[in-house]
């Protein structure tokens, strides 16, 4: 026996080594059934915290030896698979061998014959076996812990060690809500557990594992607590309330709070702000009111994808004052079961301001160009009140059914005052106009959504089921009074003046079904169809009323420009794909086929006409997975674009006279060829990541404009079907740590477009480039500073076959952030720019750089910093204007809009925040 | 599916006297589960806490995910590794990886670790652990075994509990854990909302030829990981905690 030859080599070396240790040695036997055991566990525990020093397995004779123990107070323990175990304290002196003699075992069951004593415990038994005390009863004070608690329970004991009994018996289990191990770590206790977030404290005999998990009682049974968790036990409020002023023009004012209980939320808030457009930012709208712009998906890899989209009242031009407000009431019960969540929001946002700008139109070769410049001013009010009401329920394991309804209310009052000339190549004035809009819209949307998703035994299984259902009104009334004066050698030929009166009336109702049926096809495939079914029904009734010569009231209904649509569409789709999802390398591959009809009856003419579609959606995708941080993903889209009513609808629009849209009724479909390449590779331990990203569309049938422009530089607009566009697109960036925690990347992302277009019955293309460029370089830790700073060159090219000469210029965007924090004087600086240039180019001789710079410097008071004063200084330099340049197709184009300029404002915060968590600390 | 094979052996070797099978070889299934739910409410943020966002979040994930792994044994060596990929919806880097593999050697008294750290494949070199574990009198039963308690520390702080049996003589169990006189059938590790138990023990003789998988990776040894993690994951707050105990463990 090689093994016993070890021992016996460590029993002679333990007696030549120092005085210090010693070796233990004995034997292990069952004397009453006369066996000595082999392979029994003796355990070498040091006495004060019974932590394992030494063990040793008995030899087949039963005998053992442990060598080079250090001096001092051990228990032995010996166990035997179904014997009880032998405990004896061993106090070694550090002089010699100790020799234990014979250690005596007895099987479990001749042991528990003898000592055990059946207790009999009169208590108050309210589930049959189990004593239950209501927490809530027993007064322990706010922020006691659970063996406060515990103490305070009659029949319930805690001595110093921390050690409960309960009953007189030793309570060797705890469980919190049912979990075991929650009440082996103290930080996790403390985390969980605070005498007021326990709801009900039940005492119990537990019946061991096996036995539960079987069914088949085996007698053993310990004693339990479970400590039952209130179902949430999460109480108090949080919240701000922000008061700013320059002592001028500009104010804000915000307020909001969020108080929950248990599972029970509701928060509010109100803002008023004339000095920017968002009145909440992302964080605050996550807080205190729902997000009704965002939604979150969470990816394979368990990474989220978080969009976010903006609206009209959440950026924009000019000068806004802007009110908002919104209420959330969420609510959780039945274990989560029933989850229901309530949003109403408002916003009033009245904007004013100005844009001026010009728009040159190149004309092909042989024709002029004409330059068009404008001066606008605009007074719009838009009112927006939302309603969201969210039910989900989660039916069973497998099953859950959500419902959805949306309701919305808009309200707009627009005005909007225009001063426009046109001059040619030559400088002779074309034309001059002036015109006034005035426009009164509501809109209210009701949107209704049941969604039913079951996932079957059969792992991969699954069906879901959806019905939507939107109706929405829409009532618009408006003036129209313009002048427009056309000149012929920069001489008035004729005046054209319009006063007149616009409505429309449109309903809007639509239905749609769809089903998802996944199944599995064996390890790795997966098969997925749909049917869709959709209905839509729309009438739009448009009167453009004049005045009668000499009349004051608009009475005379303009024929050609008024219209009574009813527009149906009614489209079926099915489809089915394959996926399949392997280890390193998965694919799929698909298509949808459907079929939409368009029926469009002309009321007042007694028309119909109707148009019939194939829509034809094939996809595919290939994905392949490096490892955990990097894949690299293929796909392939083709879809059909129908003409939209706005495209079909013969209505002659004549707002601006000089730019008038006609409908083509003979337009076809188009079909988009779209591919998507994305590579990522991520490391997380060198902080270097690679991104990269790419697309190109492929347009047949695209539908592009035709215009024709008359020498006096009207222009009238058609939709055609066309060949030849195309978009291609690419972003990547290449980051690392350029030095411990100083982030640096670079970007390449250029683009390319193609666009054909018609001018004057001339083939016109298009192409544009631009080749843009990157560095960023960031530090967002803890140190006194942080900053992020980002270059962005780009070159922009721009061509055009009706215009000879290419344009091309520089531009650079760049937009550095520098912080500053004295954490002991609580002092905070903040500095945050914006730089835009462009290079002067022919098209744009004047220089419209910008060079925004904003300030702020902030102290924070009290322990918390709860409350902050705060001095911002917008625009320092004052120099922000709003610039959009473009050069595309044929047209050349700028526009400055006014918007809020330097402004100082001191603001006061204070931030509050009161729970039972925090109490506890 | 949740088995439970009690094993009831007849003959295993003459030498032991008293009627008790001693098992020196064969291959234990662990079920792994990980609280998600529980893992983002306690690591968050407390102002992530009443965000819809993470409501928004928990909803798209399960509460908790299991996944299978399987221990291998004989009385030289043990291999510890995920049996079976599973396709349920995980938080981000909660994915167990199919390439882990974890030897522990009781004849030379190392282990070698394959462990993918998130894009970098480590070779762990290490002597077996030396945790010092204190033993309780708490008994359970675990896939028909009696199990006794221990509990140790890892990471200065993070509680680790385990069930061992000396039934199965061999010092071994799940991750890199060990150093009980017999084999740790079940693991809790409260902190990271995790548990691994048996449920299915099943007899097997390996050779250690068997038991020597093809093993690859950038060298290294506990320390050193220790170090590189807490380099990168500096910034990441309680986060960064989280990684770093699973991590180590």
């Amino acid at each position: 026996m090689p093994k016993l030859t070890f021992v016996v080599v460590l029993l002679l070396s333990g007696t030549i080594l120092k005085a210090q240790q010693s070796s233990i040695s004995g034997k292990v036997n069952d004397t009453l059934n006369k066996t000595q055991l082999h392979r029994a566990v003796v355990h070498l525990l040091r006495a004060k915290d019974s932590v394992l020093v030494r063990f040793v397995r008995t030899a087949a004779d039963g005998s053992f030896a442990i060598n080079n123990v250090d001096s001092g107070k051990y228990i032995v323990l010996v166990s035997f698979p179904s014997y009880a175990d032998f405990v004896t304290d061993l106090s070694l002196d550090g002089t010699s061998a100790k020799e234990m003699g014979n250690l005596t075992v007895i099987k479990s069951a001749s042991l528990l014959a003898d000592v055990l004593v059946k207790q009999k415990i009169a208590a108050i038994r309210i589930k049959g076996d189990t004593t239950e005390y209501k927490a809530d009863s027993f007064n322990v004070g706010p922020n006691a812990n659970v063996q406060e608690l515990l103490k305070k329970l009659p029949g319930l004991q805690v001595n110093s060690k921390g050690e409960i009994t309960a009953q007189g018996q030793k309570v060797q289990k705890v469980l919190v809500d049912g979990e075991e191990f929650f009440s082996d770590d103290p930080a996790v206790v403390t985390q969980n557990l605070r005498s007021d977030a326990v709801d009900k404290v039940q005492v119990f005999d537990k019946k061991s594992d096996q036995a539960t998990f079987t069914g088949i009682d085996d007698g053993e049974k310990i004693k339990t607590i479970n400590l039952e968790l209130k179902e949430d036990a999460k109480k108090g409020y949080f919240g701000k309330v922000e008061v700013g002023s320059d002592f001028d023009r500009f104010r804000k004012g915000r307020a909001m709070i969020n108080a929950f209980k248990g599972k029970q939320k509701i928060a509010a808030f109100v803002t008023n702000d004339n000095s920017r457009f968002e009145s909440l930012n992302w964080e605050e709208r996550s807080q205190f009111g729902e997000d009704l712009n965002r939604t979150t998906e969470v990816q394979d890899d368990g990474s989220t994808w978080t969009t976010s989209s903006g609206d009209y009242f959440s950026n924009g031009q000019g000068f806004p004052n802007q009110t908002t407000g919104g209420l959330l009431f969420s609510k959780k019960w039945a274990q989560d079961k029933q989850n229901f969540n309530g949003t109403y929001q408002f916003n009033q946002l009245n904007v004013t301001g100005g844009r001026t700008g010009f728009e040159k139109t190149i004309l092909p070769q042989g024709d002029t160009s004409f330059t068009n410049s404008y001066t606008t001013n605009f007074d719009n009010q838009a009112h927006r009140s939302r309603a969201k009401l969210v039910h989900e329920w989660t039916i069973d394991s497998s099953s859950s059914l959500k419902a959805t309804i949306n309701g919305s209310y808009n309200k707009n009052q627009s005005f909007e005052a225009n001063q426009n000339n046109t001059i040619n190549e030559g400088n002779r004035k074309l034309n001059e106009a002036s015109r006034t809009l005035s426009n009164d819209e509501s809109k209210t949307t009701v949107a209704a959504n049941v969604f039913y998703r079951k996932r079957f035994k059969k792992k991969g299984r699954t069906i879901s089921l959806s019905v939507d259902v939107e109706k929405t009104d829409i009532k618009s009334d408006g003036f129209l009074k313009a002048n427009n004066i056309f000149y012929t050698i920069n001489q008035p030929a004729f005046v054209l003046p319009t006063d007149q009166n616009k409505t429309n009336v449109e309903d809007r109702l639509s239905y749609k079904a769809k089903a998802v049926y996944t199944e599995p096809l064996g390890k790795d495939y997966f098969l997925e169809s749909n049917v869709l079914y959709s209905r839509g029904n729309n009438e739009a009734n448009r009167t453009t009323l004049e005045k009668l010569p000499g009349g004051v009231k608009y009475e005379n209904r303009i024929d050609t420009l008024s219209n009574f649509f009813s527009f149906n569409t009614r489209n079926v789709q099915g489809g089915a794909s394959i996926k399949y999802n392997g280890k390193k390398f998965q694919w799929s591959l698909g298509t949808d086929l459907g079929s939409v009809r368009f029926a469009q009856d002309d009321r007042l003419r007694n028309f119909t006409r109707s148009l019939s579609f194939t829509n034809f959606l094939p996809r595919a995708s290939v994905k392949f997975i490096r490892n955990k941080q990097s894949s690299v993903n293929l796909t392939y889209n083709g879809s059909t674009q129908n003409p939209t009513l706005n495209n079909v609808q013969p209505i002659i629009n004549n707002i601006d006279p000089l730019n008038i849209t006609v409908g083509n009724p003979d337009l076809q479909q188009e079909f988009r060829h779209n591919f998507n390449v994305n590579f990522n590779d991520y490391k997380v331990l060198k902080n270097r990541s690679i991104w990269l990203g790419g697309g190109l569309t492929l347009t047949d049938n695209a539908i592009a404009n035709a215009s024709f422009i008359d020498s006096s530089g009207k222009r009238i607009n058609k939709a055609v079907n066309v060949d030849g566009n195309f978009s291609m697109w690419m972003w990547s960036n290449y980051g690392f740590d350029l030095f411990e925690g100083i982030n640096f990347g670079f970007t390449f992302s250029p683009n390319i477009n193609r666009n054909v277009n018609f001018i004057n019955g001339k083939r016109n293309t298009t192409t544009n480039y631009q080749w843009r460029f990157g560095i960023q370089t960031s530090y967002w830790g803890d140190k006194i500073y942080n900053f992020w700073i980002n270059i962005e060159p780009a070159y922009n090219i721009a061509s055009s076959t009706i215009n000879p000469t290419d344009v091309k210029y520089w531009s650079l965007n760049s937009y550095p952030n520098f912080g500053l924090k004295f954490k002991k004087l609580k002092l905070y600086l903040d500095l945050e720019g914006e730089m835009r240039w462009f290079q002067k180019a022919g098209a744009f001789a004047v220089g419209r750089d910008v060079y925004q710079l904003n300030a702020s410097i902030k102290k924070t008071f009290l322990k918390k910093e709860e409350l902050e004063l705060k001095l911002y200084i917008n625009d320092v330099f004052n120099q922000a204007q709003g610039v959009d340049r473009s050069i595309s197709s044929n047209f050349i184009s700028e526009d400055v809009s006014q918007v809020i300029q330097r402004f100082f404002m001191f603001s006061l915060t204070w931030n509050f925040n009161h729970s039972n968590a925090q109490a506890a600390k | 599916m949740r088995t439970i094979l009690i094993t009831l052996i007849a003959i295993v070797g003459l030498q032991a006297k008293a009627q008790v099978a001693f098992i020196t070889g064969g291959k234990i299934e662990f079920e792994k589960k990980l609280n998600q739910h529980q893992t983002i409410k306690s690591t968050n943020d407390p102002d992530e806490q009443q965000s819809s966002w993470q409501e928004e979040y928990l909803k798209q994930i399960p509460k908790s995910v299991t996944d299978i792994f399987v221990l291998e044994f004989n009385e030289h060596k043990s291999v510890y590794k995920l049996a079976a990929p599973t396709d349920q919806k995980y938080m981000w880097s909660a994915k167990p990886s199919e390439d882990d593999v974890l030897v522990q050697d009781f004849e030379k008294k190392e282990m070698t670790v394959q462990r993918d750290v998130f894009e970098t494949t480590y070779l762990i070199k290490d002597s077996l652990r030396n945790l010092s574990w204190r033993i309780t009198d708490e008994t359970r039963e675990i896939a028909g075994f009696t199990c006794r308690k221990a509990v140790t520390k890892i990471c200065d702080s993070v509680v680790v509990v385990a069930f061992y049996t000396d039934q199965i003589v061999v010092s071994s169990g799940p991750e890199a854990m060990g150093g009980l006189p017999g084999m740790i059938l079940g693991l809790a590790v409260p902190r990271l909302y995790t548990t691994w138990f048996a449920t299915k023990v099943i007899l097997n003789d390996y050779t250690d030829q068997q038991l020597t998988p093809k093993q690859k990776g950038t060298a290294a040894n506990w320390k050193n990981l220790h170090v590189t993690l807490n380099k990168a994951l500096k910034e990441w707050g309680k986060w960064g905690n989280r990684f770093l105990w699973s991590l180590l463990l």
